[in-house]
């Protein structure tokens, strides 16, 4: 048996699972349901919950907790956690998924066209940050909170491969 | 006299490279494919007859360089070449090339292409065929003043647009004199950019436009049709995602009007080939000339699955000297077309490109699905051409079956390993005023204006944590077990949480 805490967009899930036979026993947040769960390939999965059918695949980074699941072609970015860890880490005060996005980086290669923001200003949520250009179309990044910038790593004229730091934030 | 071509040169790359590489091969017409060092192993490579490098990946080192490309079609005995869209498709200077150098140019004359392709030509040949046009003019960027007075003459908005112009670029739109000025500078700096070229006209902008355009075929024998029109208002930054045949608000009248309207500028202008004539149509229902592209276009398929009419086939045909098989009489169109272009992009971030390899591939199919696809699971879509990889085209017998079946076969597509525009198709087909065909130009800014696209709703968000919890637990179980321990509950919360964090150490946290 294993309880997990799973959170994705404001909501959290309070799961326990169990094995059943060849399926699992699954309580969401106090409703038992069964779901029969088999992979085909790397990362793809059929998932039955009370035989409701569901394509499922997804992507994780070994002991990370974000995960990358797709229901049907659709996407859902969330977070998984054992649930007692949770709990510690709540009491701790430790805020991880915060800490994580404190880095901007490249989310495409392209030549960086403006930096419009500098080290030690405070930038508002959906604020320009800085626009790149890439197979010829010029492309806003923007900040997804109000933050302050600690440090600016890339400056107007410069390629940048996918994935390079641009700005970080205090 | 009529000359069969034996075998095409296709100076392009992916879906639309595909698309006319399979007309040649249900015509017998032998193939050829260019590719650069990017396309190696691209699907038009591996599908064509014969395939020639012609150079880097930058597409000026390579797709866009005339005279290999010219050099290429003599070495391998090409009749004739074909241009696609983008790259050499519209190129006056390319058409006359291959004309000097006696291979065919799938395409208008080259005057035709030339006089077309300059906005400010194209408009005064449309007057003088009597077609309507909205207010504009051309204006001098160095004088501030006279295009100010100018810009008040015709009327606030006012759109700015790029003389050589097309795509959206070298276009803004200025809503007042204060703002005039900067959007004109800007305008003219795109296009001179973009096209080598900084001159900008300014036209009468419409508020909430229609833009339905008409697609025409015309022989080199004086006989010339139109195929119906296409409504494309479902775009960003003038950019077409949605198309679809006939449009939710075209009426036999309207249609008649304007495919005379398109047709009277083809004949005025010598057309020879297949072409799209593109309006705007305003909330009354009056419509205004804007352009005429002089290639095939993207959306061109829409047209096919309406009127059964192979529109690469007739291009071939018609270069080929032969006179059109059918008069206007003779096209019927049947039921509706819906197509959805696949790019590679991020919608919810302002629809940036999004680069990688594609991972799972899997086509929708069944009843009514057509795909024209120029990749495969382990294509690399790079940063060097357009996002646009494949077309997911629909038929049904009448636009509320064609949209049920769009939204079945978009959720049978399955791609992985980079962002794509699919989940915004589906969306839009949710749309109830897409849905009612309640729509113009600015439904993408009215409906998203912060590109907030929803893609999953409670119940896939709970099944996603469900599905997550499950993975994460065979995961669990299956180290236990080759660590030799029985269960999870044996290893302290405490052990577990430290263990986690020195693993963030070592990954570095996302």
């Amino acid at each position: 048996m294993a309880h997990y805490l799973v959170k994705s967009n404001g909501k959290e899930f309070d799961i326990v699972v169990k094995k059943s036979g060849d399926s699992f026993c699954v309580v969401v947040d106090g409703r038992e349901q069964t779901v029969q769960f088999s992979s085909s390939g790397k990362s793809k999965s059929v998932m039955l919950v009370d035989c409701c059918s569901h394509e499922i695949s997804i992507n994780s980074n070994g002991y990370d907790n974000s995960r990358l699941v797709t229901v049907g072609g659709i996407e859902v970015e969330l977070e998984i956690d054992n649930f007692r860890l949770a709990q510690l880490k709540k009491a701790a005060g430790n805020s991880n998924s915060q800490a994580a996005s404190k880095k901007i980086k490249a989310p495409m290669p392209g030549l960086v066209l403006e930096v419009k923001v500098s080290s030690g200003e405070k930038v508002e949520s959906g604020q320009t940050i800085l626009v790149i250009e890439a197979m010829k179309m010029e492309n806003a990044i923007k900040s997804s909170a109000a933050v302050v910038v600690k440090n600016v790593a890339v400056s107007k004229g410069q390629s940048v491969e996918k994935g390079d730091l641009l700005i970080e934030f205090e | 006299m009529s000359k069969p071509i034996k075998k095409i040169l296709i100076a392009n790359r992916g879906e639309i490279a595909v698309r006319i590489i399979r007309a040649c091969k249900e015509l017998g017409i032998t193939s050829v494919a260019v590719f650069s060092s990017a396309d190696r192993s691209a699907c038009h490579v591996a599908m064509a007859d014969e395939a020639y490098f012609i150079g880097e990946a930058p597409s000026a080192e390579s797709y866009l360089v005339q005279n290999k490309i010219i050099e290429t079609a003599k070495q391998c005995n090409a009749d004739a070449i074909h241009p696609g869209y983008g790259f050499l498709a519209e190129n006056a200077g390319f058409a006359r090339l291959c004309n000097n150098e006696k291979i065919i140019f799938i395409g208008p004359k080259a005057e035709t292409i030339e006089l077309l392709g300059d906005k400010i030509q194209a408009r005064k040949k449309a007057i003088e065929a009597g077609l309507p046009v909205l207010p504009g003019e051309e204006i001098d960027v160095s004088n501030a003043s006279e295009a100010l007075a100018k810009a008040k003459s015709i009327g606030f908005p006012v759109l700015i647009k790029a003389i050589a112009g097309g795509g959206g670029k070298g276009m803004r739109v200025a809503d007042s004199a204060e703002n005039f000025n900067e959007s004109l500078i800007r305008a003219s700096s795109e296009a001179k950019s973009a096209f080598g070229d900084g001159r900008v006209f300014i036209e009468k902008f419409l508020e909430n436009p229609r833009h339905i355009e008409f697609q025409i075929l015309c022989d080199a024998h004086g006989q010339a049709v139109h195929l119906g029109e296409r409504e494309c208002s479902i775009q960003r930054r003038h950019q077409k995602l949605i198309e679809e045949s006939p449009s939710p608000v075209m009426t036999p009248e309207l249609r008649k009007n304007m495919g005379e309207a398109a047709l009277k500028i083809a004949r005025a202008s010598n057309y020879i080939g297949a072409g799209t004539v593109e309006f705007m149509v305003d909330s009354d229902m009056s419509f205004y000339f804007l352009e005429v592209n002089t290639r095939l276009q993207v959306e061109h398929p829409v047209t096919e699955m309406v009127t059964a009419i192979d529109l690469v086939k007739e291009q071939i045909a018609i270069a080929e000297n032969k006179t059109l098989s059918f008069s206007q009489d003779d096209i019927s169109c049947s039921g509706h077309a819906i197509e959805c272009r696949i790019s590679a992009e991020d919608p919810r971030q302002g629809f940036v490109p999004s680069t990688g390899t594609i991972q799972d591939y899997r086509m929708p199919s069944g009843p009514g699905v057509r795909l024209d696809s120029g990749v495969e699971s382990g294509s690399e879509i790079s940063v060097y051409y357009d996002p646009l990889f494949a077309k997911l085209i629909v038929w049904g017998k009448d636009r509320s079956e064609a949209i049920s079946r769009m939204k079945r076969a978009l959720e049978e597509f399955r791609i992985s390993g980079l962002k794509t525009t699919i989940g915004f198709h589906r969306i839009v087909m949710e749309n109830e005023n897409f849905v009612s065909g309640n729509f113009s130009t600015k439904f993408i800014e009215t409906e998203y204006p912060n590109y907030e696209f929803e893609t999953a709703d409670d119940k896939t968000i709970e099944t996603a944590a469900i599905a997550a919890a499950i993975d994460r637990f065979k995961n669990e179980s299956r180290i236990n077990l080759q660590n030799g321990k029985s269960s999870r509950a044996s290893i302290s919360s405490w052990s577990l949480y430290h263990r986690q964090r020195n693993m963030k150490k070592f990954t570095g946290s996302r």
